[in-house]
């Protein structure tokens, strides 16, 4: 069924934070090597996209915790996954056979649910990052024209995530965590050559897109200073199907930027906030049942067709939020007039 | 429900929607290297900086979107195209507007798309080359977002005519559309606009060719945009900007109506239509749409005229003219233009001509005033030109008063004859302005006062410091109709507040309008405005002044007006709480560990060439009038760019450059004439910081400081002033201190500088294993230790498990930097494990001679050890004796030895001045003279700043810097003023003065809400360390509140009155 028929009918869940759940863990070194690694020459705890070949049954547990509390979309655990954030590990090498299995680890776990229940379809979403390196900042304070990457460099990293997400066969292509809108703009770029360069079979469209951007203070704007509605403006082209907010902000915060994008977005949109915001320790507090009222509002609103949750939201966050969210409409969308 | 409209919607780091309404985008050209000769000289010489002016410029000028083009065959087009746009992206002042990225060379465009998170325009892309590549480049441009701008050019070539354009514009529109996916409101057509009056027959059409063609265009593709290169159409009359001018305006005028959207103009090339000579715009007008022009007649009519234009000169014309007019449009005519020569006579030929004076300023003049607000809330006139309008105005009324006063008696006597009561007609609304208590600060009051006397109100102006009590019985007394406050620093909002409470309580019900520097529309809504219920008002600047006075006493708005604001004010009140509500504070004792991190290890502080104060009685004026910042200047006539490019601003550079050229001819007359004396005082001290916020001035005057505490991103440090002074080492990290040194502890005699070689950080920990191993020392150490103390190795001073750094070595002897290790002991905390040859390294680095023993060394051969260990002391000179007292640590002073400076600066003797210039109704001078006068206070703060830092403190003897570098503070250390964001309670102000010699040694006086008078001082602290640097402070929590009060031994209320604005 397409999802998008869905959306018009109902309010969809994304699952929460995937870092959050690995953490409780506690996995070691040796755990993040698995067998195949054992000898590797650098560290590699911490590199979590890593587990979806070390240790598939952790991750697909994770994604089925999330289904079993009520995620319709779950994201695949690719968020580092490129040649560029991986370099940090110098596994760039396989940056695509990670996107495969990861994206092959969530669509054995959404199947599995799908199956136990045909009414409530499960989606693969394809997580693609924001990258370590950004495009539209200089990292040299003396030097405001340099910039680490080139926009080609960043396409060519994107492409290959693509088609590993793609070959693993997840439903969606999701863009998300966006801080700096030319990044997003690169990725954009990756996704639509990659579709025209490598029509999907059966005469299947290309895949939809999902764009989440990241206010990241305040001030409103995103890391590279662009407002919300320039920051949506900046990303229409890619006619996703949806455009939200997720990361930085925990729900309290995010309730005027989710309320501005309900009225300028033509498309469906997105929200999933962290548990509030970070305490003195890093670590969030907010409890499944705070997150899910301050989403219940936005519901209730008719500001959303897609809720879920970002950095330290767990299961137990999602079953609230889709409870507290069931009961509503989602968002109707906009209507396109002439003028 | 929610809808969206296909709009065109560009972005940069702000959006930009073309709406029906938004009329005609203007698109700055500046940037072009093919189109302005200044840009591609600044490019090519890789000039940068100076290039991103130029955009700046364009958008502080009204540019809506940017045009970038390097086309140049002498540059690399591509790497130039990058490296400006990524350095545009890191000026959000620039890159807040879209991008337009112009090239003939598509690859010199796709690298541009690469570097632009916004939505861009390409312009432009064309079928000049074929469908296939068209096609490919508009795929390209869809890729990255853009929208395109697509020139009426095919295979054929550039599309002249009406029909060609349309053809042409028609069969991309449907490739872009149908085969591409373009929205329609993505594509701009550019339909050539090309040379009219070339003297070519075939020519003459090309205007109505684009007009007709633009018109058709729209109405078969109406979601289209249509844009073009203006200036191209005058081309023939290059030379004669005259009637250049005048042909843009006329044809933009009807390519608009046709549905022109956007262009590439220079709004500095255009006239307003309406003020075009007729001949000449029927002139223009024949020739754009080719009208009574057989034979070229037309064409050359406008030569013809052209001719005449450019032989008498503009000007002259002009000039002589207007004195032809009659009375009335004469007095028009020296009121819109400011003209003060003939305004004497031509009233009084209006009295004569009139039958009562009073009909002459009813009539005649507020006709020419009317004329004049109506241009300058139309964007046509700017402020210097609204108040030189007024001085006409106040000198036209100076020439009737008298004769309005006789009448007046004429008719009381008459009155009084006649036995019956004198009832004066109800006259113009009065309004009321005001400086508020202890503010002194009035240019922007008096310039509100010039405006809206302008505007036919009766001003009253009660001057500055005007107590709540004298405002509100002189409301009464004269039953006017508005009050005005305006105040510049921040205890002035509270007062203004108190005045809100007042009103109300007096029962009062006419608006209160608020306005100066330090006032904001949220402070209005959420402080004042609730206290009184009949209208609070902020008003941003002098111009909005009108609309706000009009729409208030106009009965009918009135209520609208207010009910609408009170909504406004009430959604800004309820945003204002919630956030609040978001806002995070760190704990304040962790907002003070988490303070600027600043090596004192590795810092010398420089000592300053004196302690203590100098006096500067009369400072050369010539010279601190060289350290102008003339930005301020011309923010306070309203007038907003960058100096010097706003005198060449496209929209408000004539204005600008009439109001400098005044100002340095009244500037000179100061200096010349020395009207004003420029007084100062400097000090510098001894400053320690013997608690996180808190700063001892020579152990006698404690300086508190404020911290910021909002929750800050990891890395980034809370920072309070205290910071950039250098710490005592027990107290730095508010760790209780020692009772005594550890050096001392064993009764040793102090030399002085003792624990301060310790590192501050460390230290309290150092000192458990210190104690502990000079308790249980070993036998060596014991032995050695009975040999060498209370100086009894030929007098050598020997020191044992004493602090150094991070060590603590077995013996030192601090005079001559010698280290002594017994092998086998405890040297160091565990986690400390370098190895000893890091160790040496680090006590070599800071001067120290390290020589080991074995355990079996000192008690074997105990005689050769000692022997060694003289010897070397021999050779290690004294640091007694060489006077260098330097630490090996802090250097110069060491540990909690550093210094603060502070300076007050004032210009006086205006009040004389100002009186004349008031005497004389010449509005225009006095508040020119009193804006100069601020701004010689700042420059001389910037003189005083500029020695200090070379010579009299001397801690950047090398420096070199331009006066706009001075101005972007691109110096080492800060001078931030008590009051001001960085350090925001103005009751410190009370020690700097104290420190500087009290209000006798500038004559600076301060008022009870600490602002000093004469308005024209500046005062503040300086720091010296290169780290230290301007901040807010934002916002503190109560734990900060609590501490600092009682830090300050304040009241809490007397403390909250000071704080308000930076507490929640």
């Amino acid at each position: 069924m397409d999802i998008r028929e869905i959306l018009k009918e109902r309010i969809l869940i994304i699952d929460g934070a995937m870092g959050t759940m690995i953490q409780q863990q506690k996995l070691e070194e040796t755990d993040y090597r698995g067998e195949r690694f054992k000898d590797w020459h650098t560290d590699v705890k911490g590199n979590n996209d890593l587990l979806s070949i070390t240790q598939p049954d952790i991750i697909q547990g994770i994604h089925e915790l999330y289904l079993e509390a009520g995620a319709d979309i779950i994201e695949t655990n690719t968020f580092s996954s490129t040649t560029i954030a991986q370099a940090d590990y110098d596994m760039q090498a396989l940056a695509y056979e990670l996107n495969v299995a990861s994206a092959k680890c969530a669509r054995a776990a959404a199947d599995k649910y799908t199956a136990m229940n045909p009414d409530k379809p499960r989606f693969v979403a394809g997580a693609i990052g924001p990258l370590n390196k950004t495009l539209s900042l200089s990292p040299d304070v003396n030097n405001p024209g340099f910039r680490a990457v080139t926009f080609d460099e960043v396409a060519e990293a994107y492409t290959e995530q693509i088609k590993g997400l793609v070959d693993g066969g997840v439903n969606i292509i999701l863009i998300e965590t966006i801080f700096d809108t030319l990044n997003a703009k690169a990725a954009i770029y990756a996704t639509k050559n990659y579709f025209r360069q490598n029509p999907p079979s059966g005469g299947r469209g290309a895949l939809p897109i999902m764009i989440s951007g990241t206010i990241t203070d305040a001030s409103g704007r995103t890391l590279s200073g662009q407002t919300l509605e320039s920051f949506y403006i900046s990303v229409m082209h890619a006619n996703p199907i949806s455009v939200g907010l997720n990361c930085a902000l925990g729900a309290q915060e995010m309730r005027p930027h989710v309320e501005e994008l309900s009225q300028i977005a033509s498309c469906f949109t997105s929200a999933y906030p962290n548990a509030g915001l970070p305490n003195a320790f890093g670590e969030y507090d907010e409890q499944p049942h705070e997150t899910a009222h301050i989403i219940e509002e936005w519901a209730k609103e008719g500001w959303l067709n897609i809720v879920g949750g970002c950095c330290g939201t767990t299961p137990g966050h999602i079953k609230h939020i889709a409870d507290a969210v069931k009961n509503f409409k989602p968002r109707v969308m906009p209507e396109l007039v002439e003028e | 429900m929610n809808t969206i409209k296909p709009y065109l919607r560009l972005s940069g780091l702000e959006p930009l929607i073309v709406r029906p309404e938004t009329n005609f985008i203007n698109v700055g050209e500046r940037t072009n290297v093919t189109g302005s000769k200044k840009f591609a000289r600044l490019i090519k010489d890789g000039l940068y900086e100076e290039a991103l002016s130029v955009a700046r410029q364009q958008v502080e000028g009204g540019a809506q979107i940017i045009d970038i083009n390097m086309d140049d065959a002498m540059l690399e087009g591509k790497e130039a195209m990058v490296t400006f746009l990524n350095l545009v992206q890191a000026e959000p002042d620039i890159a807040k507007i879209p991008i337009m990225i112009d090239s003939s060379k598509f690859e010199i465009i796709e690298a541009g798309l690469k570097c632009v998170q916004g939505k861009c325009v390409v312009n432009s892309i064309s079928m000049k080359e074929g469908e296939e590549k068209f096609i490919e480049q508009a795929f390209i441009c869809k890729s990255y977002g853009a929208a395109v701008i697509v020139m009426a050019f095919d295979e054929r070539g550039q599309a002249d005519t009406k029909e060609r354009k349309v053809e042409i514009c028609h069969r991309a529109y449907k490739i872009l559309t149908e085969q591409v996916g373009y929205a329609p409101q993505e594509i701009i057509f550019d339909p050539n606009i090309f040379a009219v009056a070339t003297g070519i027959e075939e020519h003459n059409n090309y205007a109505v060719d684009f007009i007709e063609g633009t018109r058709e265009i729209k109405r078969l593709m109406p979601l289209v945009k249509v844009s073009g290169g203006v200036s191209n159409v005058s081309f023939s009359f290059r030379g004669n900007d005259h009637v250049r001018e005048a042909i843009h305006s006329v044809f933009l005028y009807h390519a608009i109506q046709a549905g022109m959207d956007m262009g590439i103009v220079n709004a500095g090339q255009l006239v307003v239509f309406d003020d075009i000579e007729p001949t000449l715009k029927q002139l223009c007008e024949d020739v754009l749409l080719n009208k009574n022009n057989d034979n070229n007649e037309a064409t050359e009519a406008l030569i013809n005229f052209a001719e005449t234009v450019k032989a008498k000169g503009k000007e002259i014309v002009k000039d002589e003219r207007w004195r032809e007019e009659s009375v009335q449009k004469r007095l028009a005519h020296s009121l819109v233009n400011g003209i003060t020569d003939y305004i004497d006579a031509d009233t009084e030929e209006a009295r004569l001509a009139y039958a009562r004076p009073l009909e002459v300023i009813e009539g005649p003049l507020m006709d020419g005033m009317n004329i004049v607000g109506d241009l300058f809330g139309a964007g046509k006139m700017f402020l210097p030109q609204v108040v030189k309008s007024a001085r006409v105005m106040k000198k036209a009324v100076a020439v009737l008063t008298p004769f309005i006063e006789q009448e007046k008696l004429d008719k009381q006597n008459a009155h009084a004859a006649a036995g019956t009561t004198n009832e004066e007609t109800a006259g113009a609304a009065k309004i009321l302005l005001a400086t508020v208590k202890g503010d002194v600060h009035d240019i922007g009051k008096n310039i509100v006062g010039v405006v809206l006397g302008c505007n036919g109100y009766d001003i009253i102006d009660l001057g500055v410091m005007v107590s709540a009590d004298k405002i509100l019985s002189e409301a009464k007394k004269h039953n006017v109709d508005i009050i005005g406050l305006s105040g510049l620093i921040t205890p002035s909002l509270d007062e203004m507040v108190h005045i809100g409470k007042e009103m109300t309580r007096l029962k009062m019900d006419i608006p209160l309008l608020i306005g100066g520097a330090t006032t904001s529309r949220m402070h209005t809504a959420v402080k004042i405005a609730p206290e009184y219920e009949h209208g609070v008002v902020h008003v941003l600047d002098a111009s909005r002044s009108v609309t706000v006075a009009g729409s208030l006493l106009n009965k009918e708005n009135k209520i609208t007006f207010l009910d609408t604001l009170k909504t406004e004010y009430d959604n800004l009140k309820i945003d204002f709480d919630n956030k609040r509500t978001v806002k995070q504070f760190l704990p304040f004792a962790e907002a003070q560990k988490n303070g600027a991190q600043i090596d004192w290890e590795n810092y010398k502080p420089v000592v300053p060439l004196f302690t203590g104060t100098k006096i500067f009685e009369t400072y050369s004026l010539a010279e601190i009038a060289e350290y102008i910042d003339w930005k301020p200047f011309f923010i306070a006539w309203e007038l907003h760019g960058n100096f010097p490019q706003i005198l060449s601003d496209e929209v408000v550079g004539k204005q600008a450059t009439d109001l400098y050229n005044d100002a340095q001819k009244l500037l000179k007359q100061i200096v010349d004439e020395k009207w004003l004396n420029a007084k100062g005082v400097i000090g510098f001290w001894e400053a320690e910081r013997i608690a996180p916020d808190t700063v001892s001035i020579n152990k006698n005057i404690e300086l508190q400081f404020l911290r910021q505490q909002s929750k800050k991103a990891t890395g980034q440090p809370n920072l309070s002033l205290a910071d950039f002074i250098c710490p005592t080492p027990t107290k730095a990290l508010n760790i209780e201190a020692p009772t005594k040194a550890p050096s001392q502890r064993e009764g040793e005699e102090s030399v002085g500088f003792g624990y301060q070689w310790a590192d501050p950080i460390t230290y309290p920990l150092l000192k458990e294993y210190a104690l502990k191993n000079r308790n249980n020392p070993t036998d060596a150490e014991a032995a050695l230790w009975e040999l060498v103390k209370s100086k009894k190795l030929e007098g050598y001073k020997f020191r044992r498990q004493h602090i150094i750094g991070n060590y603590i070595p077995d013996l030192i002897c601090l005079d001559r930097r010698l280290v002594i290790e017994i092998d086998g002991s405890i040297h160091q905390l565990p986690e400390n494990k370098e190895s000893d040859a890091v160790r040496t390294e680090w006590l070599n680095s800071k001067g120290f001679k390290v020589i080991r023993f074995t355990n079996d060394e000192v008690l074997g051969t105990t005689d050769k050890t000692l022997e060694l260990i003289v010897t070397t002391l021999k050779e290690q000179p004294s640091i007694k004796k060489t006077n260098n007292l330097s630490s090996p640590i802090g250097g110069q002073g060491a540990w909690g030895a550093d210094f603060m400076g502070a300076f007050s600066v004032t210009i006086e003797g205006i009040e004389t001045h100002i009186k004349r210039f008031e005497e004389n109704l010449d509005d225009y001078n006095k508040i020119m003279l009193q804006a100069l006068a601020d701004r010689l206070a700042e420059a001389f703060a910037e003189v005083l700043h500029k020695k200090t830092r070379t010579d009299f403190w001397g801690y950047e003897k090398e420096e070199q810097l331009t006066n706009e570098q001075l101005i972007k503070e691109e110096y080492a250390g800060i001078r931030p003023a008590p009051g001001y964001p960085a350090c925001p309670d103005h009751t410190e102000k009370y020690k700097l003065f104290e420190l500087l010699g009290g209000e006798e040694a500038t004559g600076i006086h301060l008022t009870e809400s600490l602002s000093m008078y004469p308005a024209s001082s500046v005062c503040g602290w300086y720091f010296a360390h290169p780290q230290s640097k301007y901040f807010g402070v934002g916002k503190i929590d109560k734990d900060q509140f609590d501490d600092y009060t009682a830090r300050k031994q304040m009241s809490k209320d007397e403390m909250e009155r000071w704080l308000r604005p930076i507490i929640e």
